[in-house]
């Protein structure tokens, strides 16, 4: 029960004497168990639709759905693992990763039990008692993605959650991202910039364009990851293959279509006015 | 800017040191040219700071003047911002409640604390009574504007996170703002605390039967230049100690902040 | 672009944000009518809390026939003369002194143990050395104003020179500037947001440290007019002279922060 319906949804700004519409009426359906990967431009709507699914910000018109019920709120149900990391600069890591549980009321043994458990999935033994500003980039955002992780959310959101990271780091998230994914399937809604991400984790990748934000395409992977059994494969091999070359450069094409027939109407717009 | 690299402690610590010694050589020169009823030598000085220190001036020794200042000083303060910190706060995640109060803190805000003296006096008479009344407020302001700029400035982003993960109401509001205001009501302490000092003493000036304040008065009608500045360096000594204790404290308050220098 | 949120939908019926600033008006309404009513009454002793109007005839009083010497006018100016004296040599002395401290690590040095030293001394405490050196002169009040102004003054340009990217010095030297150069187009307009931070901070504590020196040992200005006020008992004098204090700094204030805002955003320096 952790679909996400967007159901014609727009979000308009009202700014000082216009209405800027930042995305338009847009459906999206998201199966449960699926790993949906939204690759855009700057501007494209595309961190404002995974807000929504959050509750963090609602849609002008249309509807959010998660699991049969409309958003109304933020909620542990739906965690965000946000690309500043996000987490409490006062709180150790233990302190960080069991805040969701604390809020849920769960004592203090069994949250202890729980937090030990990630600390130790997450590779973080050793750093329990550490405050966010004595760990790395990635470090920190491993305790962001166990804070999320250990509320057993139905539906995990990411928000470029790994843009922040050196390029090694980078892959090495990738990597443990599709391991945790293997270990317990999620309805996952992932926004990133980057392409080779996209195509990498999704099962299916949405193409939007910006300005007003909409759905260009959809390109599904699901099939040729599973013919080609991606998920036990290290990373440089799939990089390689024919198949994510190929879709990489079809999702690639894509965006810059959209970008090319923005500048087009305005190149056409312009000679026009001449 | 130049020489980044040679910026290292020693060479700090000696060129201080040398500037310092230099200053000296000129005070003790320049004493001696000098009227000595203006300008005292550092013999004079010494000697003042002895008698103040054993047999005492102007009603008690250098021990009782400074502890009375400070516990007035003090007092004043811890009830200021005892007060402010929570109204702070309060101010700060209520629109509504803000809308209340605002009105009446920005009218205050304006007027200098000093300037509460003289109504201070005629409210409640010359006693310490009016002293901690002027402290009070004072030590309000400051750490009441700073706790609010805190409590509003906090990262947007990390209240979304708090959110996300479940948090609201009073777990918010102690969980997370709190913390994450504390840096600037910290900031908003310090000032307070500062600005508590300078009124005091200048209180103490206007009427006191004990404290610093008094003494600087005292040697300012006898005429005793040696006095007066060792009044003054108790009260800056005294203001120093008091702010590198809050330091002290703030570092212990706040684990999590990455220690500068 | 800031991510404005919206309201969710069940909310968005009762916008009761509009009502904040109905509900300040009302607040204040409420407190002046208390007032007002109380002095009617009489609950409140005329000589503690006097009622409004006694204030406003102190005011018109205060202007026209005036109190302690002079009038109200002739107070306010002659203190703000003083304030201006004051603030202007602590400005002219502090910021090029902030500005060298930064720009070479030896000043540095040298100044601060003597910084450290005085800054903790509270402007009012050179009372006595200012009555000594000054007598009843205008130069004991500009002392007091000179030494509230003076720390926030340095330390404020000092932090500034602090927040500029070494990197961007580098790449200046490399384009062949000169430390001349580096100083007037990168040391000042780098620091400059921060020089303005300090030249209000300095202008508050300027202004705060004239009137209690004002209180204690001069013999006009708006300080002397509330502490006589005081001495005769004269509630409502009090209370007017606290309220053109209060008005004098708050313009002081805005004059400065509008002065700081023209000027960055002609500047469009970086964020401090």
């Amino acid at each position: 029960m952790s679909e996400i319906l967007f159901e014609n949804v727009t979000r308009r700004f009202q700014l000082k004497n216009r209405t800027f519409e930042a995305l338009e009426p847009i459906t999206l359906k998201v199966a449960e168990g699926e790993f949906v990967a939204v690759v855009g431009p700057s501007g494209c709507g595309k961190t404002t639709l995974l807000r929504m699914a959050a509750g963090l910000d609602f849609p002008t018109s249309g509807a959010v759905i998660v699991g049969n019920r409309e958003v109304t709120g933020p909620g542990p149900d739906r965690t965000i693992v946000f690309q500043q990391f996000a987490l409490l600069p006062w709180k150790t890591v233990t302190g960080n990763i069991g805040f969701g549980l604390k809020c849920r009321g769960v004592p203090a043994a069994a949250r202890a039990e729980m937090v030990a458990h990630y600390v130790k999935v997450m590779g973080l033994s050793g750093h329990e008692d550490s405050y966010p500003y004595q760990l790395s980039g990635g470090m920190q955002q491993r305790v962001a993605i166990a804070r999320s992780f250990i509320l057993e959310p139905k539906l995990l959101l990411m928000d470029e959650p790994f843009g922040a990271l050196d390029a090694q780091t980078r892959i090495e998230m990738q990597e443990e991202l599709i391991r945790l994914m293997s270990v317990r399937r999620r309805t996952v809604l992932f926004v990133t910039h980057s392409v080779e991400e996209a195509v990498y984790l999704a099962d299916r990748v949405v193409v939007m364009a910006g300005r007003p934000g909409r759905i260009r395409d959809i390109v599904s992977v699901a099939d040729i990851r599973r013919a080609e059994s991606w998920d036990s494969r290290p990373i440089e091999d799939i990089l390689e293959m024919d198949s994510f070359v190929r879709l990489r450069t079809k999702v690639w094409r894509m965006l810059r279509g959209a970008a090319l027939s923005k500048a087009e109407g305005r190149s056409r717009e312009l000679s026009i006015a001449s | 800017m130049k020489d980044e690299k040679y910026d290292t402690g020693r060479a700090s610590l000696i060129v201080g040191t040398a500037a310092v010694a230099i200053a000296i050589c000129f005070w003790i020169l320049g004493s001696s040219l000098i009227r000595p009823v203006r300008f005292p030598s550092p013999e004079q000085v010494i000697a003042a700071g002895w008698q103040l220190a054993t047999n005492g001036y102007a009603g008690g020794t250098l021990l009782i003047h400074t502890l009375y200042s400070m516990k007035l000083a003090l007092m004043g303060f811890a009830v200021a911002v005892a007060a402010a910190i929570p109204l702070g706060i309060a101010m700060g995640v209520s629109r509504r409640f803000n809308a209340i109060v605002n009105p009446i803190v920005s009218f205050i805000r304006p007027i200098p604390p000093l300037a509460w003296i003289p109504i201070a006096i005629i409210w409640f008479g010359l006693g310490d009574g009016a002293k901690i009344f002027v402290i009070w407020f004072t030590a309000f302001v400051p750490t009441l504007v700073n706790t609010y700029t805190g409590v509003r400035t906090v990262d947007p982003t990390l209240i979304a996170a708090a959110r996300v993960h479940g948090a609201s109401g009073h777990k918010l509001i102690f969980e997370v703002i709190v913390p994450g205001a504390m840096p600037m009501i910290f900031v908003g302490l310090r000032i307070s605390l500062q600005a508590s000092w300078m009124a005091l003493v200048a209180a103490e000036l206007v009427g006191a039967f004990f404290g610093l304040g008094r003494v600087l008065m005292i040697a300012a009608q006898d005429i005793y230049p040696g006095m007066i500045v060792v009044a003054m360096a108790c009260v800056a000594a005294a203001g120093a100690l008091m702010t590198k204790g809050l330091i002290q404290f703030e570092r212990l308050a706040m684990p999590w902040i990455r220690p500068i220098r | 672009m800031k991510q404005v949120t919206q309201l969710p939908r069940h909310m968005r019926a009762n916008n009761s944000v509009a009502a904040l600033p109905l509900l300040s008006f009302a607040c204040v309404t409420v407190i002046l009518g208390t007032w007002v009513l109380s002095s009617l009454m009489g609950t409140l002793r005329p000589s503690i809390i006097p009622p409004p109007w006694d204030i406003a005839d102190a005011i018109y009083t205060l202007a026209v026939s005036g109190f302690a010497g002079h009038t109200l006018q002739t107070h306010i100016i002659t203190s703000l003369g003083r304030f201006a004296a004051g603030f202007s040599l602590a400005a002219i002395v502090g910021i090029p002194l902030g500005l060298i401290m930064g720009w070479c690590a030896p000043a540095r040095y040298v100044v601060t143990p003597f910084f450290e030293v005085f800054r903790f001394i509270a402007p009012l405490a050179w009372l006595p050395f200012a009555a000594l050196w000054f007598g009843t002169g205008i130069g004991g009040p500009i002392l007091i104003v000179f030494s509230g102004a003076f720390a926030p003054c340095v330390i404020n340009t000092f932090h500034g020179t602090r927040l500029i990217d070494p990197v961007m010095i580098e790449a200046s030297r490399t384009l062949g500037a000169t430390s001349w150069r580096l100083m007037v187009d990168i040391l000042i307009p780098g620091a400059f947001p921060s020089i303005l931070a300090g030249l209000r901070v300095s202008a508050a504590l300027a202004w705060q440290s004239l009137i209690g020196a004002e209180l204690i040992a001069a013999t006009s200005g708006v300080g002397y007019l509330i502490v006589q006020g005081q001495g005769s008992f004269e509630t409502s004098i009090v209370l007017a002279g606290m309220i053109s204090i209060g008005i004098v700094g708050v313009i002081i204030d805005a004059l400065l922060r509008l002065a700081s805002d023209r000027a960055s955003r002609k500047w469009m320096a970086a964020e401090a």
